[in-house]
């Protein structure tokens, strides 16, 4: 064999594996891009209903949004089962029992603590839930998603806490900027 | 000239273990992803996976999801030593003296 045709052969091995990786938890990105996507639309428009003082009509907003959503990971989970059988793909249906898990128990914190009566207590309730979920998640699949959950929390409380009026703006942005972004990276270089 | 493992050497068999390899360990792909990822037809596939399947490199499991036939293929303990060993040679090649 020619040093050069042992040049091609080790390049074209490592594309293939970086490519099988890729194909293989690339589902995980799409997942981010999905939700990324339903919360830049979901917070943009609770941010303007609020600004128009129509709050009562943010739950015509996310039940669509949140079902197409659910319906969105089903069929991901889906596809990625019938792929490559990897960690994070063999994990829908535990996963799935879990994120139900924690919102059923945030429901229940909501009903019992009345946090319904306060728009901005609900909204950082299920964001800091969503951002333990993530942070428990990487744990066991890629340091990416934990990293992406921590930001999540960071910026709730940093939001609720100095900029409560711009919450639901600065997480269309941030935070749904943050999963479309966190997605897209993870399609291109996996994880 | 380090030796090179002739059923890794052939360029297709080549690619199909960097695929399986580039798995982690314990994880399977299924057949039509590799056929995909690799850009391969049925029949060089399966041809190529038997090879391999009789050199102890990979294991091919034939399987049913509800009435939908289902082949599982992933790269074997000896297989993954193997594509490492093939690796290792090319290395040897390109930087003899360092070895």
């Amino acid at each position: 064999m020619q040093m050069q045709d042992a040049i091609d052969d080790l390049k074209a091995i490592r594309q293939i594996m970086e490519r099988a990786r890729r194909a293989s938890d690339g589902f995980g990105g799409w997942f981010m891009v999905l939700w990324g996507v339903i919360w830049f639309i979901g917070f943009t428009g609770t941010h303007v209903l609020v600004r128009l003082q129509r709050q009562e009509a943010t739950i015509w907003l996310w039940a669509p949004l949140n079902t197409l959503g659910v319906l969105g990971s089903i069929y991901l989970s889906i596809r990625m089962a019938q792929r490559a059988r990897t960690k994070s793909s063999t994990l829908w249906a535990p996963l799935l029992l879990y994120w139900l898990a924690l919102a059923a128990f945030d429901g229940v914190l909501i009903w019992q603590l009345r946090l319904y009566t306060n728009g901005l207590y609900v909204a950082l309730l299920i964001v800091l839930t969503i951002a333990l979920g993530y942070i428990q998640f990487g744990l066991f699949t890629h340091w990416s998603i934990s990293a992406i959950g921590l930001f999540l929390g960071l910026l709730a409380v940093v939001l609720a806490t100095w900029l409560p009026a711009y919450f639901n703006l600065g997480f269309a942005v941030l935070g749904g900027g943050a999963l479309i972004g966190g997605g897209l990276w993870a399609l291109r270089y996996g994880g | 000239m380090p030796e090179l493992d002739p059923v890794i050497h052939q360029p297709t068999r080549l690619r199909i273990m960097a695929a399986l390899v580039g798995l982690d360990e314990g994880e399977r792909a299924d057949f039509t992803f590799l056929r995909d990822l690799l850009g391969l037809t049925d029949g060089n596939l399966s041809v190529h996976l038997q090879r391999l399947e009789e050199a102890g490199y990979v294991r091919v499991e034939k399987t049913f999801v509800g009435r939908r036939p289902k082949t599982w293929v992933w790269a074997t303990t000896e297989g993954r030593a193997a594509f490492a060993a093939y690796v290792d040679a090319l290395e040897d090649i390109l930087y003899p003296q360092e070895r």
